[in-house]
């Protein structure tokens, strides 16, 4: 039985530091791509370098150390539903790092003041809304101080209201802690204002990477198409085949 | 025709493959369970949810299963004269065969059903990627705590279900039928030996091994959505109450 490539031909390098948004229609690969990149799934061929090293070949302490300054954002925050709040930002500091207990409250609380959540330690993830879950999983991302930052689709199933916090906060939170970050969305609008550079896949390749300006100004068919339905409305016409 | 034989063959290799990550699954559970530090505060949290949860359920269905029979039993023997020997039967059958079989039934169908959709749901929620990409090992914080609590729990709810059963047989063919106290307890004394209990013990700790096993598998596995989720809890209790089972024969044949 012939098996279709979901990813053909995708050539990314993302800066230390830099903030990229990787956009697509709805089942275009990007979902693929992020868990290709973090290591969630394994590529038939091609390698994924962090900081110089092939995600998939490494083993043992060396993939525990790019495991370690990887972080993700998952599209439904992916909270431990059995854990409270506290717990689920407690849970990595206290199984991968020696800090005493006191220093562990500590990170946490911090983290989650930043992300406005102390008020919700005790609540276990059921008993939170949609945007609070996001939140709280983004202090969870942040507490172990990771170098890379991954963002499923951070503003899907949210009002656009909460939607435009979230992004507000990982802006911010980019800016206080400098984390190199990876947007992926369908979205592109909002994102565009806190973003470096903007790469589109497209039917598993990747079809632009350059500046949201000149992203804008693309004369790319399906760059043009995408913009153009996003703005003015649905992306039947490029989600077609994909 | 080709396009036939090509499609067995690659429903064959996929059976294989399947079957493949099957035992490799059962190979990782077994050997993060001496990964250190164990994980005791997850160990007994389990421990208290398959074993003593269950236990309200073993001690009911134990009881009716001894009294049954300790009924049937005193009336079949009472025919050949040998009514007085249905402690002994309660017992043996018990110890041997139904005591760690339909403890272990029980089990996979309230606890195993259970932990499958549990796992599954943090499956289809993402939550073993999250662990992943944290560096923890699913199978060291979820697999091997569980594979540990069920060991132990069918190990002693079996002892239990023993217990209680060989008690309710008396109650019925001593209480209601007029068996003696001595002769229900001293046939046990005198015909059942050792070789019953640890037989026993050891079909009760491989019970719980294999409840744990399909348990996680299916759960860890498990297909898309609420749909898949419902779908892996089912084909847990089925497949773990076949391989009960079918151990079951394998283990009575080698043991006895």
């Amino acid at each position: 039985m012939a098996e279709e490539p979901v990813l053909k031909g995708v050539d990314l390098s993302v800066e230390e530091g830099e903030m990229i948004a990787l956009l697509g229609a709805s089942g275009a690969g990007k979902s693929v791509l992020l868990r290709t990149i973090t290591g969630l799934i394994y590529p038939d061929a091609g390698e994924v370098l962090i900081n110089g090293k092939n995600v998939h070949n490494l083993r043992g302490k060396e993939l525990a150390e790019v495991r370690n300054s990887i972080g993700m954002l998952f599209q439904n925050g992916a909270l431990f539903d059995s854990m409270s709040v506290y717990e689920n930002l407690a849970f990595p500091l206290r199984e991968k790092t020696s800090l005493s207990r006191g220093e562990i409250e500590d990170r946490v609380f911090e983290h989650l003041a930043r992300v406005e959540m102390q008020d919700a330690a005790e609540k276990y993830p059921s008993e939170l809304s949609g945007g609070m879950q996001k939140r709280a999983a983004l202090a969870r991302t942040l507490v172990s101080s990771p170098e890379v930052i991954f963002f499923d689709e951070p503003t899907t199933g949210l009002d656009p209201l909460i939607g435009n916090s979230i992004l507000r906060l990982i802006f911010n939170l980019h800016r206080e802690y400098g984390f190199t970050a990876v947007i992926v969305t369908h979205s592109f609008q909002k994102v565009f204002q806190i973003v470096h550079k903007v790469a589109m896949v497209h039917n598993g390749e990747l079809v632009a990477y350059t500046t949201p300006e000149e992203f804008m100004d693309s004369e790319i068919p399906v760059v043009e198409t995408f913009v153009k339905e996003a703005l003015e409305g649905p992306l039947e016409a490029i989600s077609d085949g994909s | 025709m080709l396009d036939y034989l090509a499609q067995i063959g690659a429903n064959l290799r996929y059976s294989v493959e399947r079957l493949g990550r099957f035992g490799r699954f059962a190979g990782k559970m077994a050997v993060y369970l001496f990964v250190p530090p164990v994980k005791i505060g997850r160990i007994v949290q389990r421990i208290y949810f398959i074993g003593a949860r269950s236990l309200w359920l073993i001690v009911l269905i134990s009881a009716f299963t001894g009294a049954v029979m300790g009924l049937h039993g005193q009336q079949t023997l009472a025919q050949f004269g040998a009514a007085a020997q249905v402690g002994t039967l309660v017992a043996a059958a018990l110890l041997r065969e139904l005591g760690p079989v339909v403890c272990a039934l029980m089990v996979a169908g309230r606890a195993g059903s259970s932990i499958t959709s549990e796992l599954g749901v943090m499956r289809i929620t993402e939550q073993f990627d999250a662990l992943k990409i944290m560096n923890l090992n699913p199978f060291r914080y979820f697999m091997a705590p569980i594979l540990l609590a069920f060991v132990i729990s069918v190990f002693l709810l079996t002892a239990i279900f023993n217990l209680v059963g060989i008690f309710a047989g008396f109650v019925v063919s001593g209480g209601l039928l007029g068996v003696s106290y001595g002769s229900y307890f001293g046939g046990i004394i005198d015909f059942v030996v050792f070789s019953d209990i640890y037989f026993g013990s050891i079909k009760a700790l491989v019970f719980g091994a294999l409840i744990a096993w399909v348990s996680c598998y299916k759960g860890y596995y498990t297909g898309k959505g609420a749909e898949g989720v419902g779908a892996a809890s089912t084909e847990a209790v089925v497949l773990a109450s076949v391989l009960i089972l079918a151990s079951n024969y394998v283990m009575t044949s080698l043991m006895w």
